[in-house]
């Protein structure tokens, strides 16, 4: 396609303030550094931990004989995903000593709980360390997610020895487990207009990706850079010839309220004419003026004129109408 | 609509139970082997039965049943939010096939399947696992959903009860203008090959396909209800290569092609019981707010000449004046298609000690094409006029019939001219997007107590687009006339265009200072410029509009972790921040964010938790006053102190409010309540007030919607093979909202939901199960509902259900 676009001075230029803004960050940045040297000075040591020294090959003990004495944990293990490994390995693969280290000081010790690594009585980091060993390419940004931030390790979601979602090993299947710390969301989604998520057909982890990302809230986005939501809904994807410009600049959020509403659109507010007033009323033209269209509120809104979305039908974006009619 | 939702509930069934069949048939044909192999599932290493080594352990469970469903009120709103109907289900099925150790030579370890909801629920899902050890991993995810609208809001008709032309009843459309009733249908399949090598594969294809009958609206002249053929598709295909270089690191390759194509259509499909003299059906638009009144005596054409819009009202079908704006015929296609071609590089890496990194480049660029845009439109608008006579300059005599006149300071006419007749519109377009990004996070571990992360976003898209469109007009006097004017073809050729660069950075320094206390402070900035080209003028932008705008935005972050004892968790965070300008008034230049949850488990049967959250948003610029907020609360109780009952208890309330000064024009009603009149000079548009005359006034658009939720359910099992659980969840809206129309609904601002439910679960012998469920849905609006047919409605769903599992 020939270049018919006008040249943009976009990746020339730089935003007024963008090096204040960034100095700012990377001076902050090197002052948590100093403070962090500081605090470390001297760096505290980690515990003895049986993790961190390459274990000799005589150190395991083998799964059989951790079952010996806890059943309990290995009756699950037949259908656990961890076992796929053990199958492809002819049992020598992930086991029990995998993720609690080489057990024979344990066994020796008569069950010396110290002598073990036990996640329930580890710190949250211990135990993402410990899971992040394997998992760390699946779940490149977990260190950096809320989740992590909060203090969530791994297995306040996944139960390593039998989960009762068996693909994942949740601890419980979605929503449920996801509303045991985000109940406020429940009530979203209980409203007369949602995201059907309690029904089973959407999942939490269909839009946000509990191990993080790099969006905020753990926000996916679809291979195409473009937001999550035009996975399902794709016909807003654009790009279109007449484009709506904040659905792609400010995000669909501006409008919409996607885990539920008493909008039957999902709208932010009862009324379409009023969601489309709050941004497109004379009243900001001194601010706003490249938002305004002046024959937008000439309209007149009292029981003379339709819902803007009558005419306006188009409003995510359009390929033959400027002002969204077709 | 009738036909169009029985039409669709018979399509679609029948493709649920295709659909259903080829999945049952795939996964029968991969696991006869296996389940032919008389599963045993106590067995943990391969055994000998009749001579035969058994490799899998089997376990499989069907749910096969029925609804029941009752109802009363409101059908359509039914069906808009529950859309459960009475037939014969599989309720669910799974299938479980693991191989046992030390098995030999089997296709797969494990493999899993779930199909749920086939025979006419409005959403179905089937899941399929299988996993080889080292070799490969796949899972495929197929959904479909049926969604039904039929909710008077988005597209509201504000027909007035009884309005009455020349003996003839406007009639009230009972139905949405933009209702729909599509079916979407997702598939997701992903293969792994090789996942813990050293070099793994990856292999993805996705397809979404959403059509189904829907409705739609035009405006020329007046408002047209239009059949909408719904028909949008993608697929998307993903290969990608991971690479593990050393231990800890993983470099990835990605490509990622997207095809979506774009097939709806649009047809005339509003006739609304309307002919002219002649016969012809005829539709003048089907939100008349008021009866389109009498053509004045001095315009108009000559059979109709100061007649009102309807001509005759006695006869069926009444007969319309041909002289107001009406449509006869229109039909619009615009078939497009979008390749969104994807690369991505990313890596990872934990290699150096207390060091985690990920990083990603990414560049897409999508081509969207439209090779034929066609619109064909027959009627009349009178907006639209050619001159078909000057007097003084145009020879002979004024026509005896014409669409309008054009009339001088004096009153004198000007011109005689015909209105837009007939629209022929065709041509083409594309728009490009180009898009790149890169990102970069790290956290540096470093010291066991304290830590920094880090994360550079950059992204940068451009979306150019042209097309060229090509419109000839016809023009007459009358609907019932032949065009006698046909204006030159004129031609459109926009070049549009939207960039965006985003250039953030967040850096968070995270302290645990004790065992049970962690804090951490963050800073994040973001820096965005934005360009915005249309080409092509509108009314009241005559050069059509090209601006740029630049913004920066700085927040502060704050959280804290603890944990007083190893029942307890309490987690909390702030953000506040600010930014120099905003692009609409809806992203605040002033916002906090402030969040606490906590979960306590005194006993292992009991958990407690609370969450509160609230975002404030704040825009004060002048005249522009937006405010806004979502708070919101919510606790929860699960408890389980016996295994013969549990029980669970929430509640949660949650606030939305917002508002922002706007300014509207009024000239047939008394302003709302909330407005107030602007100052006389001051324009809304283009409505001044003036001493005599006030019409522009302004509003707050002001809303809240205080919601309340709560829900309470027992389970009781007091015998181990009967089970049952009896519940009940209310969501209550009390909400209000500026009311600029007192014909607009405001939707479920006054509402309550309440869905109480019971079920049994008895075990009548190990393989065998008896299910039955009972769910009520009860929704009721209170306060005014708007022009539209009330939305009430009571709904029993009875599902009896047969378990069977080995």
């Amino acid at each position: 396609m020939e270049r018919f676009w006008p040249r943009t001075r976009l990746l020339l230029s730089r935003a007024s303030g963008t090096g204040q803004g960034l100095r700012a960050c990377w001076m902050m940045l090197a002052a948590s550094l100093l403070c962090a040297a500081a605090l470390a000075a001297p760096p505290r040591t980690k515990p003895a931990d049986v993790t961190t020294k390459a274990p000799a090959p005589g150190d395991f003990v083998g799964a059989e004989v951790c079952a010996s004495c806890h059943e309990a944990e290995t009756k699950g293990f037949a259908t656990n995903p961890h076992t796929r490994l053990a199958l492809a390995h002819n049992n020598s693969g992930a086991t029990c000593e995998s993720c609690h280290g080489p057990g024979k000081a344990h066994v020796e010790g008569g069950g010396d709980v110290t002598k073990i690594f036990n996640p329930a009585k580890a710190s949250a980091k211990e135990v993402d360390e410990k899971c992040l060993g394997c998992h760390a390419a699946a779940h490149a940004n977990f260190k950096r997610s809320a989740h992590a931030e909060a203090g969530v390790s791994c297995v306040s979601c996944h139960s390593v020895h039998d989960g009762a979602d068996k693909e994942h090993l949740l601890r419980a299947a979605e929503p449920t487990l996801c509303f045991q710390c985000h109940n406020d969301q429940k009530s979203q989604f209980s409203m007369p207009f949602h995201h059907k998520v309690e029904e089973g057909l959407v999942h939490c982890s269909d839009c946000h990706d509990p191990h993080g990302t790099l969006q905020s809230k753990g926000l996916r986005a679809t291979a195409d850079q473009n937001a999550v939501c035009v996975k399902c809904h794709t016909e807003a994807a654009g790009p279109y010839i007449y484009e709506h410009p904040v659905v792609k600049t400010e995000g669909c959020l501006s409008c919409h309220s996607p885990h539920g509403s008493p909008n039957a659109r999902l709208l932010n507010v009862a009324n379409m004419n009023t969601l489309c007033l709050q941004c497109h009323s004379a009243t900001n033209s001194s601010a706003f003026p490249h938002v305004v269209s002046p024959t937008g509120p000439a309209h007149s809104q009292v029981a003379t004129e339709v819902a803007c979305t009558n005419c306006h039908s188009q409003i995510h974006g359009s390929n033959s109408s400027n002002i969204y009619f077709k | 609509m009738k036909n169009i939702r029985s039409m669709q509930a018979v399509f679609g069934s029948c493709v649920s139970v295709a659909i259903a069949g080829a999945f049952a048939l795939t996964i029968l044909s991969v696991t006869a082997p296996a389940a032919a192999q008389n599963a045993n599932p106590s067995n943990t290493a391969p055994s000998k039965d009749n001579g035969e080594t058994k490799s899998y352990d089997v376990r499989e469970s069907y749910d096969v049943g029925g609804r029941i469903v009752e109802r009363s009120g409101s059908g359509a709103m039914y069906d808009t939010l529950v859309n459960m109907q009475s037939g014969p289900r599989i309720l669910n099925s799974t299938l479980e096939v693991h191989a046992l150790p030390g098995a030999k030579h089997t296709i797969f370890d494990n493999l899993f399947e779930n199909s749920g909801g086939y025979g006419g629920d409005p959403n179905d899902m089937s899941t399929l696992r299988m996993s080889k050890g080292k070799l490969y991993d796949f899972n495929g995810m197929f959904r479909r959903d049926r969604q039904y609208f039929d909710y008077n809001l988005l597209g509201n008709p504000l027909v007035p009860s009884g309005l009455v032309s020349n003996g003839y009843t406007y009639p009230q459309i009972g139905y949405a203008p933009h209702l729909f009733n599509t079916v979407r249908r997702m598939t997701d399949v992903n293969l792994t090959l090789l996942p813990i090598s050293k070099v793994s594969f990856r292999a993805n294809y996705s397809q979404n396909i959403n059509q189904g009958p829907t409705f739609s609206s035009i405006h020329i002249g007046a408002e047209a209800l239009l059949q909408q053929f719904w028909r949008n598709s993608s697929d998307s295909w993903l290969g990608a290569v991971d690479w593990k270089p050393f231990h800890g690191t993983t470099l990835t390759v990605e490509e990622v092609l997207t095809h979506y194509k774009g097939d709806t259509s649009w047809q005339f499909g509003g006739q609304t019981g309307l002919a002219l003299a002649n016969g012809t059906a005829v539709s003048i638009g089907f939100d008349n707010v008021t009866a389109v009144g009498a053509v004045s005596a001095s315009t108009g054409c000559s059979v109709a000449k100061g007649q009102a819009a309807i001509v005759n009202g006695a006869v069926t079908p009444a007969i319309a004046n041909p002289c107001v704006n009406g449509y006869l015929q229109y039909t619009r296609s615009q078939p497009m298609r979008t390749i969104f071609p994807t690369e991505a590089f990313r890596f990872q890496s934990s290699t150096i000690n207390n060091v985690q990194m990920t990083g990603r480049f990414m560049y897409t660029g999508a081509n969207m094409n439209m090779p034929a845009y066609n619109e064909y439109f027959n009627g009349l608008e009178s907006r639209v006029t050619a001159n078909v006579y000057t007097p003084g300059v145009s020879k002979g005599a004024a026509p005896t019939a014409w669409c309008t006149v054009t009339k001088n300071a004096a009153g004198a006419i000007t011109a005689y001219n015909d209105c837009l007749s007939t629209s022929t519109i065709t041509g083409s377009g594309k728009a490009q997007r180009i898009n790149v990004s890169a990102d970069y996070g790290i956290v540096w571990q470093i010291s066991r107590a304290f830590s920094v992360s880090e994360q550079f976003d950059f992204e940068n898209f451009r979306q150019p687009a042209i097309s060229t469109i090509s419109e000839v007009d016809q023009y007459s006097s009358s609907m019932l006339t032949a065009p006698v004017f046909t204006g030159a073809a004129s031609l459109t050729t926009p070049a549009n265009y939207l960039g965006q660069r985003t250039e953030s950075n967040r850096v968070t320094g995270e302290w645990e200072a004790t065992d049970w206390l962690k804090l951490s402070l963050g800073y994040h900035y973001r820096a965005r410029t934005l360009n915005f080209i249309q080409s092509v003028a509108t009314d009241a932008l005559a050069t059509g509009r090209n601006y740029g705008y630049n913004d920066n935005e700085n927040s502060g972050l704050f959280g804290v972790a603890l944990r007083p004892n190893a029942q307890w968790r309490i987690n909390g965070s702030v953000e506040t921040g600010w930014a120099n300008d905003v692009y609409v008034p809806v992203s605040p230049r002033q916002f906090q964010a402030y969040q606490i949850r906590t979960t306590y488990k005194p006993k292992n049967w009991a958990v407690l938790s609370g969450a509160y959250s609230d975002m404030e948003r704040r825009d004060n610029a002048a005249n522009v006053g937006y405010m806004a907020h979502n708070r919101s609360f919510a606790t929860n109780a699960s408890l389980a102190p016996s295994e013969y009952y549990s029980l669970d208890l929430s509640y949660g309330y949650l606030d939305v409010y917002s508002r922002a000064i706007n300014c509207f024009v009024d000239t047939v009603a008394a302003a709302p309540a909330d407005s107030t009149p602007m100052p006389i000079g001051l324009a809304c548009g283009n409505a001044v007030n003036s001493a005599t005359s006030t019409t522009a006034f302004y509003g707050t658009s002001r809303y809240d919607a205080p919601t309340q939720y709560g829900s309470a359910g027992i389970v009781l099992t007091p015998v181990k093979h009967f089970q049952s659980a009896i519940g009940y969840r209310v969501n209550a809206v009390d909400g209000t909202t500026e009311l600029l129309n007192p014909l607009a609904p405001t939707g479920t601002l006054q509402s309550k939901y309440q869905s109480p439910y019971f079920d049994i679960n008895w075990k009548l012998k190990p393989s065998w199960a008896l299910k039955g469920d009972w769910n009520y849905y009860g929704y009721g609006e209170d306060g005014g509902i708007g022009p539209t047919d009330p939305r009430n409605f009571h709904g029993n769903m009875y599902t009896l259900g047969l378990h069977y599992e080995h």
